[in-house]
């Protein structure tokens, strides 16, 4: 509904009324009422809330949106197992201290040629605990902090939508208060009432609070579509040399392994019964 | 029964004959290193099942890792304005892959390592039957002290017996009687007794020889326990060190990037 047809509507009714001093109210007060209601009728349906929740309908927004909130829950996850592989790496590498300790013990029992490559095996395998502890705090600091330093800026984006969220509305409401202010002034004008003066400097005030509202949400918007484009090339590229580390680092325990279980084998030949 | 009873009471308060000390000293040593290896065994039993178990959940830890960056990859593929969030999914594809294939490995280790380490828990089964052993032993020398402890108590009630028959001028028909009798008791007695003694130094020998082949086995397949467990790790750690070498390969120009 334009507000400003229907007030030039009114306003040159009202005029036609002054000029003819027949008054156009004798004449035809129908249509007038009628004309008069449907303005307060739609005023009153915006100042009661019975409109839809305010909000802006932009399809590329709406979609920034669902992906920023499905994102947050796929990295919770991702940054959560990163967190619990960690752990199983300090459980292992306890486990493994726990063993060769228990096989130490046992080849005392044994002795002799035996007895020793259990206690070669037993002390091997307490070596291995100090690498997979070694390991477990690698992929805490270089894996699973980028993926919380992640959740973070996933986080922040969805302050900025809470914000510019916020803006549109604060916009919006000023405009529908602007035209009510409006149709308001134009009736006081037209009055002559002595609140007319009041009324328009009120409605000036709520102007520049509009533009500058309008300012505020723009700006909030051009940042946030910098913002996106830059946090989607940050992100590749931490996230591409978390993988990194975490893969070197995973390389490089198997590989330790290999070499120490590797460097056993040549004592157990020389135990062969 | 009751006569065995108090024989193992006599004997534990040391009112038995002792057998021969070496043998005996060499059957103590032996039942204290097994009840020794019984302990130890037990333990080490007990942490192989621990590892077993971590490794389980280290593979099983790895595979959901795997699955939950497949899955963001997805995501990110079918969300993608910008090329940035297009390599970025492939990077999580990459992987997601590599880290379902280590979890694979680590399920195979698994399985191999539960094979290798069974030894350990069939040793430690079989030290029922060491304990069995060990107790059929010590019921046969309880039987054999039992009856030369009967003997003891026949010969001297015999002793007596003539001794106070000699004294006495007329012939008594029932001390006369009592006397082949007991000499009759005596004699079955002695039979046992051989008896007795020949079953405990065949359970002596037959023990003797089974925890020497004991010994023997367990030693080889405890070798081959450890040889069977190091080679797995070691073919584990191989396929993995090659996964993540070419995630490495594939990720490197990250790590230039930054230099």
């Amino acid at each position: 509904m334009d507000f400003k047809y229907l007030l030039r509507q009114y306003l040159q009714m009202m005029e036609r009324a002054r000029s003819q001093e027949t008054g156009i109210f004798k004449k035809k007060p129908a249509d007038f009422m009628q004309l008069f209601k449907e303005v307060q009728s739609k005023v009153s349906d915006v100042v009661l809330g019975k409109e839809k929740p305010v909000e802006e309908s932009n399809p590329e927004y709406e979609k920034l949106k669902h992906y920023i909130f499905e994102l947050e829950d796929h990295l919770a996850e991702a940054q959560k197992q990163a967190f619990r592989l960690a752990k199983r790496h300090r459980e292992l590498g306890q486990s493994l201290s726990d063993f060769g300790k228990a096989f130490k013990l046992l080849g005392a029992c044994e002795g002799d040629s035996l007895g020793k490559a259990f206690s070669e095996f037993g002390t091997k395998s307490e070596f291995l605990c100090l690498k997979l502890h070694k390991e477990a705090h690698h992929l805490l600091m270089s894996f699973e902090e980028p993926l919380k330093d992640y959740v973070r800026a996933v986080q922040s984006i969805k302050a900025t939508v809470a914000d510019r969220n916020n803006a549109f509305r604060r916009h919006y409401d000023l405009v529908e208060t602007i035209k009510l202010k409006e149709i308001n002034l134009g009736k006081l004008m037209l009055m002559h009432s002595e609140k007319a003066g009041e009324a328009e400097i009120e409605y000036k005030e709520l102007k520049a609070d509009s533009q500058e509202a309008a300012r505020r949400y723009e700006t909030i918007v051009k940042l946030m579509n910098e913002e996106i484009v830059r946090f989607q090339e940050q992100k590749t590229a931490e996230m591409g040399l978390a993988f990194h580390e975490f893969a070197k680092g995973q390389e490089r325990l198997a590989k330790e392994i290999a070499e120490v279980w590797r460097r056993l084998i040549p004592k157990l030949e020389m135990c062969s019964y | 029964m009751f006569r065995e009873l108090r024989q193992s009471v006599a004997n534990d308060w040391g009112g038995g004959r002792p057998p021969a000390v070496d043998e005996d000293r060499e059957f103590l040593e032996r039942k204290e290193k097994m009840q020794d290896l019984e302990q130890q065994l037990s333990t080490a039993s007990q942490q192989a099942e621990a590892l077993v178990k971590a490794q389980q959940d280290i593979g099983e830890t790895m595979g959901q890792l795997g699955l939950t960056f497949f899955k963001l990859g997805k995501f990110e593929t079918e969300e993608a304005l910008y090329n940035s969030q297009r390599t970025r999914a492939t990077d999580f594809k990459r992987l997601a892959t590599a880290a379902i294939r280590a979890s694979r490995s680590y399920r195979e280790l698994n399985a191999q390592s539960v094979k290798n380490l069974d030894t350990l828990h069939e040793y430690l089964g079989l030290m029922l039957a060491v304990h069995s052993a060990f107790s059929d032993r010590s019921s046969a020398l309880l039987t054999v002290q039992t009856l030369m402890s009967d003997l003891s108590s026949l010969h001297t009630r015999a002793e007596r017996l003539e001794g106070a028959a000699s004294k006495i001028f007329i012939v008594d028909r029932s001390r006369y009687r009592k006397i082949e009798e007991l000499k009759e008791t005596i004699r079955a007695t002695e039979d046992a007794k051989f008896c007795a003694i020949r079953e405990y130094e065949r359970i002596k020998e037959n023990n003797r020889n089974e925890l020497e082949r004991l010994d023997r086995e367990r030693r080889v397949d405890f070798l081959g326990m450890l040889k069977g467990f190091i080679i797995n790790q070691i073919g584990y750690a191989d396929k993995a060190a090659s996964v993540w070498a070419q995630v490495v390969e594939e990720t490197s120009r990250y790590a230039k990037e930054r230099e």
